[in-house]
This record gives structure tokens, C-alpha cells and sequence, in this order.
């Protein structure tokens, strides 16, 4: 027994059903589509432009001249360094934090939560007070006798690196924390009973397991710091540093959109390959939520 | 006994990155109080001299009221749009959906500068360089990922049977997603609004290129002003922002808390 | 309650599909006014999306749905008037137990000094009165489902709809429950269409068990009916409780099973069959020549456990088949215990000898 008519108003009904469902999203998808996805086509289209006609000298003057291609070298080493001292510092605070007693942990958490919800610019100005020459580093250090004369400690290289480094340490001991605080507690008292000592047991046991949050922090904290600006702006006293600033440069100081537009897009480009790469091991969904 | 040293030692490491990372907040606030006008530290002397600077000067309070009222009209707007979307994303069965769903993440995978060069040149093409519409629609923007994610993990964990059962007991769609499913997401949407509402305050690196004479942003403000000298106005303008951020956390924190009591 | 509100339910050809797989194929079922029908199945048979269709919340691929003689199938839920009772009882956790019970009243704009009067006789008819004000996490899972229950009648709706509704309840509770459920039918005189995948809960409570399987109603009856006349070997194993033994038709009313001739009290069609032979219908019996009406079968006792009420002891018949008997534990019957390993002759009833048709 066949009625169409009553198929046909059924499947009318579940489309009906799924257009309403596609209308209660299209609002979401108006807001990202015309305020992020014009700025990035007309980044794409300017990045292929000179004068009236597509070339691509401005790809190409990323890969010729120096001050370029140096910053790009420049940008993934100081990502690289800082996503490597964020383990450093991170892995032992979400360690301390997922062995310590309940009231211990809780406070050790929300010691990394006060940065976190702490403007970026606020703790950059905080670094600013606290390197500058007559700063509370160079005056401790002078009253005790180690040096005479104020270092310049702000306004180089290094402070960047620092000033980064704060604002990455809690991205990276969440996903660690949440992964650390997995592992049965038995387990690693096992590895101790077994006779394995600190660093065995470390190597054997806490880091394998640990592992999905040390990359997942680690991609995170990396990906943030290609594209960083303040800090470094900040930081770095005027010096370009890291790519966002040449981006932003050749957009307010030189008024040269194509080139900056190529150093953007390649910016993207990178931060695309890395997500595409890791993707498989590490949803999209996963690494942004964690933000 | 063999583990007692490597304890110690990952203690003091503890206490010691801890400080590295609470420390310098601490001495921005203890320097808010300075009387000095320069930023020796321990400071000299206690005043509120650098509140009474901050919160007495026009130009510092009108990038205050207008980053606050960005904030809120950018929150207003991302929280329905960004609930919508995930309420869709959530019951509807359709491929389509789900492939788009990682278009609405995009916002918080396109590092914040390229966004901000791409949305100074499309604006300074339609003249929304310096408007509030158009920082509101970039702060929208900007903060809609953190909604749906938050909303969608709330719905995620929500058993849509009860929609049902509401409406079985007769109430249409939209007034069972009032009545019974809003009320119990409640927490995931005030997270969502939370960080919208937060990251629109912060937002620096869109607004320095994009906001601007009449619609001065307050960090816009802040980063051109520390990018000439280390004015102790921003120190406490500094404690103010941490104040209020830990006001709006700490609230949102007590009220979930709460509603588990009860 | 004035005039009953309950309709007729009628199922017509109903299909659904996820993808390319077929979760319903071609369900029609017709239910009385006031009647309670219970769909019966396995997990995974499709009686949770049988019962989805019916309350609206999902449609269909094919077929209709009527109530009475109106056709709903594209009706959306708030439109249908059921009420519907899940498992987990999907109660509002955000409301008082008297506000979840009021809950259909306000949607339907009742006037609230009648809202007040129709939610304490909702509470008293489910025992619950006075809990009016307490936060559902307050209650026991009896108490939940309790309220679950009246908000689910308040409104007098025309159909009532579970979805496995005592299976979350412990034994006791759940047989309390069941009684309870019954008397209020009764009361109520409603529509219900109860899922369930414990057959002694639908045996108990239903006028009519519809038993599902991958899809498809396979047997629709009274209790008794499916007890004694299941249409196949599933069936009479998912009703009955029961060993089933490959059986020879030897005649239109006779099987043989080892050396044993069967006499069955329908006519058997040719094919494969089996004897579904259940504990309770076995019954221990002496060297004596059989009755008329009575079919004999020989076996080796093997262990006999001890049960409470009874004994149950496990038999090896002839062929290899293992089946199980039971023996009431009172003390008159001590010395006619069989000991292990002894040999034996047990008798049952033609009326009682279940041969079913073996599917693939
Ligand atoms: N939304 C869905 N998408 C895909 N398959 C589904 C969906 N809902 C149900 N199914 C499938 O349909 C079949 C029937 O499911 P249904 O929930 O009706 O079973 P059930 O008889 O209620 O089982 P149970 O006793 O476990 O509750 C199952 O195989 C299930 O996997
Ligand atoms: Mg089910």
C-alpha cells in the first residue's frame, strides 16, 4: 500500500523542520561570514594585487628581502621558545595541582585562573613596571649588591619572551591538568612500589599519560604566539619582532595594504597547515575550546 | 623516603612559578596606590591620587563608558545568535549543519591580527573605521565562538526529552525552549556571556586598528598611552579592569554554585 | 473526570528509516479506546521510536497515524493532547513537583484557583499529597515517578504514552508501581500504550502485548493468547521463559521428540519446529500408564537447586536436550524427590504443549 501524497507531506514537513533549524543558524553564519569572511577575501585579493593587476611580488618579496623572511624565522623561534618554557613552567603547577590535596589544588588553580582572566595589556604594562630600570628586578638587585649599575631588562628580546611566557602558562596547564588529574593515583604510586624511582616513574608512567594535554597545550600556545602582538609590541621597544607587527606596520605606518596583506596571509596559511596537520590527533573543536 | 626530595623541590618550583605568575599583578595594584609620580617600588608613599586622575579625566572616562557600552551591546547581540546557533547545531540531524558548525570557530583560529588588518581595510571600503556599529559587529564577531561552544556543551549534556515532554504538555518550540530548556542551560549561556562580555572589554589589537576619534576604546587608549611612557594613571586603571573581571567571574562562580545547592 | 477524553489509536504501515538503516518496517497496530497495550521487544527492536512517532516528537518516513478517526501524523506533540511518561521521567528539575504538575494547566491558560484544585487531586490520586512544594531532588525515584505520572494525567489528556517507566525502580517498587498503574487504568479508563522489554511487566498489566522485533510487530495478543499460542520459536522464548527442543512433526497434531510421541493441540504446518517446554508446565509422575490428554517424557536428573519456594532441578532427555523442571520445596513432597542422576518420567498437558515454527 503506497499513498504518496502522504509521503510527499511528510518529507515536505522534515524539510520545512531542517530549513527552520538552518534559519535559527544563518544569523551566526552572517555575523562570521561578513565581518570575518570579507576581511579575509579582500586580505586574499590585495595579497595577489599590484597596481591594477595580480602578481605576486608581494609573495615573493617575503621570500627576498631579509626583514621579511627574518621575521618569520624570528616569529616561530620565539613561539617555539615560549610554547617550551610554558612546559616548563606549566607542567609542574598542573602536576603540583593534580597531586595536592583538594584545598591546595583549588588555590593553585585559581592562582593560574587570576592571570587568565587578567587583560593581556594589563600584564604587559605589569611587566613594563616591573623590568623597567628603576623597576623592582634592577632595585632588588642593586640592594643586594649584585649589580651597581640598572640592566635594561625591558624593551629587548628577552622581556618579550618573559612577558609571553606569563600570558601562555595557563593555556598550557589547563589541557595538562585536565589530563594529569586523569591518571589513578595508584598508578603512579605503583610505578614508585615497583622500585622506580622519581625520574622512571616521571618517564614512564606521568608523561605518556600526560601526553594528550602536553600537546594539546602545546599546539595551543604555539598557534596563539604565531600571531601575538601586544606583548611583543609592547615589550620589544619599537623593534619589529614578530610578524603581527610587520603586519600591522604596512598597514598604519607605511599604508602598503598588499604587502601587508601577503605577510597576513601567509601568517594564515601557517596557522591553517598547523591546524589541518594536527587535526587528525587533535579536533579543531578541541584546541579552540580549550581558548 | 626516596620521594621526599623530588616533593620539596616540585613544592618550591610550585611556589615559585605561582609567584611568577600572580607578583607582577600584585605590584600594579600596590603601585595604583603610589603617591610618586614615578614607579619606584616598594612606592613612597599611599594615595589615590592615580584613581582620582583616572576617574576625574574626560577623555580616560569616555573610553571607559564606551568600551562598557561596546561590551554590553556586543554581548546582547552574540549571546541570542550565538544560543540560536547552537540549539540548531545541537538538534538538527542535517550534514549541512554539522559541516558548518566549524565556520563559526573560525573567529578564534584567525590570529586576532589578521582580523584586525582585513576588518580596517573592508571598513575603511564602507566608512565603519571609528563607528560603534562597527565595532559592535566585530566584537559580536569576535566572541560569538565562545557562546556557541559554551551553549552547544550545555545543550550537549541537556536531555532534549524534556523539550519533548513540554511540549507533549502543550507548548509550542520556542516557549519549551523558553520555559524548560533556558532555565536549565542558564549557566552555560551566563559562561558564554561571561567571556563575550570580558574578551569585548579587553579587546585591544581589533580596536587600535579600527576604533579611534569619537569611539576611543579604553584599551585602545591604554596601549597608546603606554606606548609613550609608563603613566601610573594605567596602574589604576589596571586595578579597576582586574576589580571588575574578578567581580564579574567570582559573581558568575557564586551564582552557578548556588543553583547546585539548591 | 466527566466524559473520558481517550481515543482509539490506529497505526497504519509505519516505517522509519535513519539513513540507510530501517528502524521501523511497516508497523500498523489498532488500540481500543481505554485500552492497555503493551509493546513488548528486544533492544533495538524500535519500540522507543514506535512510540516517539506516536507522540509526534519524531515523524515518520511512511505510513499514518490516527487518533480516532483523525489523522495526526504530521500533528506537532503540543497539538496532540498525550500524555507521555519516560524512564528517566524527564521532570522540570528547575520546578516545585506542584509547579511540574501544573505545568500542562498554565500551558493550556487553565484559570489558576482550577489549576490549584486539579493539582491536589493529581497529588492525592498518586499519593503524593502535601509534597506539592518540594524541589524535585528531594524525591525518591518511587516519588519521581509519581509525579512523573500525574503531570502526565492532570490535563485529562486522550492518550497515555511510557516509555519504560518503572524499569529505573527496584524490584519491589517496580511491582507495587505496576499494581498501581493497573488500578488507575482502571480508574481512568485510559488509552495507554506501555514499552517495555520485561515480558512478566506486560504479561501483568496489558489487555493486549504487542511483541516487536527488528522493526516488526511479530505477534499481537492477550497475555494468554501469546503464553499459549506464540506464532514462532522468538516468541515463545521472549514470552514464555522456556527451553526450546528441535521436535520431528510425526502428524497433523503429533511431534516426536528422542523416542516420546506428542500429542499438540492445533494443527501443525510442515517445516521446522520446536517444543517450547517451561519449568512450571513439567510435572513429576510415576511408572502409570498416561492419561488420555497427557504427553510423557523421560529424562536423567541432574542438579537440583534450591529456589525458596521451589526446587529446581535440571533434566538431560533423551538426545541431549537439556531442560529444567520445578518442584514446590514443601515437605510433603520430600519423599518423592528424585536424586541426582536417577532416571525419570514427567508429564504434560496437551493444552500445555507449545510447538512454534522455527524462523531463521
Ligand atoms: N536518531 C537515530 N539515528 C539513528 N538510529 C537510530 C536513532 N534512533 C534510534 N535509532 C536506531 O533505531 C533502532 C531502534 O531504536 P529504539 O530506541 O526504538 O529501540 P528500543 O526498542 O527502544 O530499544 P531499548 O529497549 O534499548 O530502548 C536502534 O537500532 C537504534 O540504534
Ligand atoms: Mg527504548
Amino acid at each position: 500500500m503506497t499513498d504518496l501524497p502522504m509521503e510527499d507531506a511528510i518529507t515536505r514537513a522534515e524539510r520545512a523542520e531542517q530549513r527552520g533549524y538552518l534559519l535559527l543558524f544563518l544569523p551566526a553564519l552572517l555575523l562570521v561570514g561578513l565581518f570575518l569572511g570579507l576581511p579575509l577575501g579582500l586580505l586574499a585579493f590585495q595579497s595577489l594585487r599590484e597596481g591594477d593587476a595580480f602578481s605576486l611580488v608581494h609573495y615573493a618579496r617575503i621570500f627576498e628581502e631579509p626583514i621579511y623572511w627574518r621575521t618569520y624565522a624570528d616569529t616561530l623561534r620565539v613561539s617555539l621558545w615560549v610554547t617550551l618554557l610554558a612546559i616548563a613552567l606549566g607542567f609542574p603547577l598542573a602536576y603540583a595541582a593534580a597531586i595536592a590535596s583538594r584545598g591546595w589544588s583549588t588555590l593553585i588553580l585559581a592562582l593560574v585562573m587570576l592571570p587568565f582572566w587578567t587583560s593581556v595589556l594589563v600584564r604587559t604594562y605589569a611587566w613594563l613596571v616591573v623590568l623597567q630600570r628603576k623597576g623592582i628586578v634592577n632595585s632588588t638587585l642593586i640592594a643586594l649588591g649584585i649589580i651597581e649599575q640598572p640592566l635594561s631588562l625591558s624593551h629587548n628580546y628577552t622581556a618579550v619572551l618573559i612577558g609571553m611566557v606569563h600570558v601562555m602558562v595557563p593555556f598550557m596547564v589547563f589541557p595538562l591538568y585536565a589530563a594529569i588529574s586523569k591518571i589513578p593515583a595508584e598508578l603512579l604510586q605503583a610505578g614508585h612500589s615497583l622500585g622506580g624511582g622519581a625520574f622512571h616513574v616521571f618517564r614512564r608512567v606521568l608523561l605518556p599519560l600526560a601526553l594528550p594535554g602536553l600537546f594539546a597545550g602545546s599546539v595551543l600556545v604555539f598557534i596563539l604566539c604565531l600571531g601575538f602582538y601586544l606583548t611583543p609590541e609592547l615589550l620589544g621597544g619599537g623593534k619589529t619582532i614578530m610578524v603581527s607587527s610587520l603586519v600591522q606596520r604596512n598597514v598604519e605606518l607605511y599604508l602598503q595594504f598588499g604587502a601587508a596583506s601577503a605577510v597576513a596571509m601567509m601568517l594564515l596559511m601557517i596557522v591553517m597547515l598547523i591546524f589541518w596537520g594536527v587535526d587528525r590527533i587533535l579536533p579543531v573543536e578541541k584546541i579552540v575550546g580549550m581558548r | 623516603m626516596t620521594s621526599s626530595l623530588p616533593r620539596l623541590l616540585l613544592w618550591i618550583a610550585t611556589g615559585a612559578i605561582l609567584a611568577f605568575l600572580v607578583l607582577p599583578i600584585g605590584i600594579v595594584i600596590i603601585m595604583s596606590f603610589s603617591d610618586s609620580r614615578f614607579l619606584t617600588f616598594p612606592p613612597p608613599g599611599f594615595s589615590w591620587r592615580w584613581y582620582a586622575a583616572y576617574f576625574g579625566d574626560r577623555d580616560w572616562m569616555d573610553a571607559t563608558l564606551n568600551s562598557l557600552l561596546l561590551a554590553s551591546l556586543s554581548t546582547l547581540i552574540c549571546v541570542p545568535v550565538g544560543t540560536a546557533a547552537a540549539y540548531a547545531a545541537n538538534v538538527s540531524a542535517s550534514p549541512l549543519l554539522r559541516r558548518l558548525q566549524i565556520v563559526l570557530l573560525t573567529p578564534v583560529m584567525v590570529p586576532v591580527i589578521i582580523l584586525a588588518a582585513g576588518l580596517y581595510m573592508v571598513y575603511a571600503q564602507v566608512g565603519l573605521n571609528a563607528t560603534k556599529l562597527g565595532l559592535v559587529c566585530a566584537f559580536s564577531m569576535m566572541n560569538l565562538p565562545y557562546v556557541f561552544i559554551s551553549v552547544l556543551a550545555g545543550l550537549r549534556s541537556f536531555d532534549m526529552n524534556q523539550e519533548n515532554v513540554a511540549r507533549s504538555l502543550g507548548l509550542g518550540r520556542f516557549a519549551a525552549f523558553v520555559k524548560v530548556t533556558l532555565p536549565q542551560i542558564r549557566p552555560s549561556v551566563a559562561t558564554g556571556a561571561l567571556f563575550a562580555f570580558i574578551g569585548a572589554l579587553d579587546e585591544t589589537v581589533v580596536s587600535i586598528f579600527i576604533a579611534g576619534g569619537e569611539n576611543q576604546t579604553l584599551p585602545r587608549r591604554m596601549f597608546m598611552s603606554l606606548r609613550n611612557e609608563i603613566d601610573p594613571t594605567i596602574a589604576a586603571i589596571s586595578a579597576a579592569l582586574i576589580t571588575l573581571s574578578f567581580a564579574l567571574v567570582v559573581l558568575s562562580s557564586l551564582r552557578s554554585k548556588t543553583r547546585q545547592g539548591a | 473526570m466527566t466524559q473520558s477524553n481517550f481515543v482509539p489509536v490506529r497505526l497504519q504501515d509505519i516505517t522509519k528509516s535513519y539513513h540507510d538503516f530501517q528502524a521501523l518496517k511497516g508497523v500498523s497496530l489498532d488500540i481500543a479506546a481505554g485500552e492497555f497495550v503493551s509493546i513488548l521487544g528486544p533492544s533495538g527492536s524500535g519500540k522507543t521510536t514506535l512510540l516517539q512517532i506516536i507522540g509526534g516528537f519524531t515523524r515518520p518516513s511512511a505510513g499514518r497515524v490516527f487518533f480516532g478517526d483523525a489523522d495526526v501524523t504530521l500533528l506537532p506533540p503540543q497539538k496532540r493532547d498525550i500524555g507521555v511518561v519516560f524512564q528517566n521521567y524527564a521532570l522540570f528539575p528547575h520546578l516545585s513537583v506542584a509547579e511540574n504538575i501544573a505545568f500542562p494547566l498554565r500551558a493550556r491558560k487553565t484559570p489558576p484557583e482550577r489549576i490549584q484544585q486539579r493539582v491536589a487531586r493529581a497529588l492525592r490520586s498518586v499519593d503524593l499529597a502535601g509534597y506539592g512544594d518540594r524541589p524535585i531532588a528531594n524525591l525518591s525515584g518511587g516519588q519521581r515517578q509519581r509525579v512523573a505520572l500525574a503531570r502526565a494525567i492532570v490535563f485529562e489528556p486522550r492518550l497515555i504514552l511510557m516509555d519504560e517507566p518503572l524499569s529505573a525502580l527496584d524490584k519491589n517498587l517496580r511491582e507495587a508501581m505496576q499494581m498501581e498503574l493497573r488500578s488507575l487504568h482502571a480508574e481512568l479508563g485510559a488509552t495507554i500504550i506501555y514499552v517495555t522489554h520485561d515480558q512478566r511487566e506486560a504479561l501483568t498489566m496489558s489487555d493486549r502485548v504487542a511483541v516487536m522485533k527488528a522493526g516488526r510487530i511479530v505477534q499481537i495478543d492477550t497475555p494468554r493468547g501469546l503464553y499459549s499460542r506464540p506464532v514462532n520459536d522468538f516468541v515463545a522464548d521472549f514470552v514464555g521463559e522456556s527451553t526450546l527442543v528441535p521436535v520431528e512433526r510425526v502428524g497433523v497434531r503429533a511431534v516426536r521428540l528422542g523416542s516420546a510421541v506428542l500429542g499438540c493441540p492445533r494443527d501443525l504446518a510442515p517445516g521446522q519446529l520446536c517444543i517450547a517446554l517451561q519449568a512450571e508446565t513439567l510435572l513429576l509422575c510415576g511408572d502409570e500408564p498416561a492419561e488420555p490428554g497427557t504427553n510423557c517424557l523421560e529424562g536423567t536428573v541432574g542438579e537440583i537447586v534450591f529456589q525458596g519456594e521451589s526446587l529446581k532441578a535440571s533434566l538431560a532427555l533423551q538426545g541431549g536436550a537439556e531442560i529444567a523442571i520445578r518442584i514446590p520445596s514443601h515437605h510433603f513432597n520430600a519423599r518423592a524427590l528424585p536424586a541426582s542422576g536417577s532416571q525419570v518420567r514427567v508429564k504434560l498437558h496437551v493444552e500445555d504443549t507449545v510447538v512454534v515454527p522455527v524462523t531463521a
